[in-house]
């Protein structure tokens, strides 16, 4: 086989994962121009750290943990820095959330506000959610990454990975569960 | 496991993140029990549900077509990197040698083949093609393959250093000077002659060597000379360099050319600036005249 170009190397493992930065970023960076921007400073920074990719590893997780770095590092330069979730103490454990959530009545009208919601209404709530959780439950849902990959992109522990996945979903769950409330909509009985 | 066992576990389940034995558990559970059935069910109703709203998004075409380009770019890049101007150079130098043999014949091979018959370029033919410095074959031979490599590399047919095989100039020192009669040789050389003499000599004013250094390639001492244009940068390799002094060339303007010279028995590049001329030469060669090639290099 004729070996190829460093670049043409790179073109070929990354074109395919195109669409999955491009959501990616649509989701972290909110607009569109912002989110073209983002998916082509990533590709520049891996195709420069391109040597450092492991080959017979996830080539589509290191992408997005090069595209998720860019956006933190660029939202750092941007705006003020966004406040650490885990370290202020302000969520509970899994199996504490759990316990609560499996206590609540409300598990049928919450699928169905996310069933019948729109896809412009799920983006909006996604968008929504504190980027922490967006962007696991992104790599999760959306890009099927492992927990151990997503680890990696964001450069916590796996059990903050399972943490704010599980947060995620349900805040989504809620807030879909809200809007439709709020319309009139989805609901077959108030749960008070 | 209990109901709540089950559910705690149900989202890591669907993640594929669960040990074997927990994965055994849930499925042994969820035989046996139709309310956590209907809660997985449920769940995989929202992932799904959730995944085809968000999936759905495509990367804009301006997007595609910039990274293509920006690719296309980089190879083209690389493949500078990797020689090319040399070959470029060894082209235009034959199809100066050709014109010395048919300078006046319209619509010659090398005519269609856009090489621009200045003065310079026919100067330079004639003390290029000096009698008894180097048989003229060698000179032809060498650089019909030469254009025909170049040729492959501008194709995108070689795109790593693995696929030129053996080095140029070995290739030939071991067989170019017997490769073909002078004529064929030279006329071998038009036919492949094209695109790459109509882009040398000029290509390299303007710029000032970055670098000089010593590289190994395939065990072999390669002397690179990097020169930078500010938006591009280009390296001269010489292939059997054995002992050049590279550094007095840094920052040098390279405004003047560069000559590429072949022989049976070795190859020199001569670099000329506007300030003088530098030369780096082969120690193998056995065949050279200092004052001679110091006369080339300024007929540039």
């Amino acid at each position: 086989m004729t070996p190829r170009s460093r670049a043409a190397r790179f073109e070929a493992e990354a074109a395919p994962h195109l669409d999955a930065l491009y959501r990616t970023a649509a989701r972290l960076a909110r607009s569109p121009a912002d989110a073209e921007d983002l998916v082509q400073d990533g590709l520049l920074k891996a195709f420069r750290f391109f040597d450092s990719w492991k080959p017979g590893t996830n080539f589509k997780a290191w992408l997005m943990r090069v595209l998720y770095t860019t956006f933190v590092s660029g939202r750092r330069s941007a705006g003020p820095p966004l406040v650490d979730l885990d370290a202020v103490g302000e969520l509970e454990t899994p199996a504490d959330a759990l316990v609560r959530e499996l206590d609540r009545p409300d598990y049928a009208e919450r699928e169905a506000a996310v069933l019948e919601a729109v896809d412009d209404r799920i983006k909006a709530a996604v968008d929504s959610l504190p980027e922490e959780l967006r962007v696991v439950f992104l790599l999760a849902t959306v890009e099927d990454l492992k927990y151990r990959e997503i680890a990696e992109v964001i450069g916590r522990p796996l059990g903050t990975v399972m943490s704010r996945l599980f947060r995620a979903r349900k805040a989504l769950q809620d807030r879909l569960a809200d809007v439709a409330r709020a319309d009139g909509r989805g609901l077959r009985e108030d749960p008070r | 496991m209990n109901c709540l066992d089950c559910r705690r576990l149900i989202e890591p389940w669907l993640d594929d993140a669960l040990e074997v034995s927990d994965h055994v558990a849930i499925l042994e559970h969820l035989d046996r029990c139709p309310p956590c059935r209907e809660r997985l069910a449920a769940e995989e109703r929202i992932r799904d549900r959730c995944r085809r709203a968000l999936a759905a998004e495509a990367c804009p075409e301006r997007v595609r077509a910039g990274f293509g380009l920006a690719m296309r770019r980089e190879r083209r890049r690389e493949r500078v990197r990797r020689g090319a101007p040399l070959l470029v150079l060894a082209a235009s130098l034959v199809a100066a040698a050709t014109l010395r043999d048919t300078p006046t014949k319209p619509g010659s091979a090398l005519r269609s083949g856009v090489a621009p018959e200045t003065p310079t370029r026919l100067r330079f033919a004639s003390r290029f093609s000096a009698p008894g410095r180097c048989p003229a074959g060698a000179h032809g031979a060498f650089v019909a393959w030469a254009s025909a490599e170049y040729d492959a590399l501008v194709r995108g047919r070689l795109a790593d250093d693995e696929a030129l095989g053996d080095d140029p100039v070995s290739r030939l020192c071991r067989g170019g000077a017997r490769l073909s009669p002078p004529e064929e040789a030279l006329a071998d050389a038009a036919r492949a002659l094209g695109r790459p003499s109509r882009v040398a000599g000029a290509a390299l004013r303007g710029g000032r060597v970055a670098c000089g250094d010593r590289l190994a390639w395939r065990d072999r001492p390669v002397a690179r000379l990097l020169i930078d244009f500010g938006d591009r940068e280009v390296a001269l390799y010489e292939l059997r360099c054995r002992d050049v002094e590279l550094a007095a060339l840094h920052g040098a303007p390279s405004r003047a050319g560069v000559a590429l010279v072949a022989c049976p028995e070795c190859d020199v590049v001569a670099v000329t600036f506007e300030d003088g001329v530098a030369l780096l030469v082969s120690r193998q060669c056995r065949d050279w005249d200092r004052d001679w090639l110091c006369d080339v290099a300024r007929s540039f």
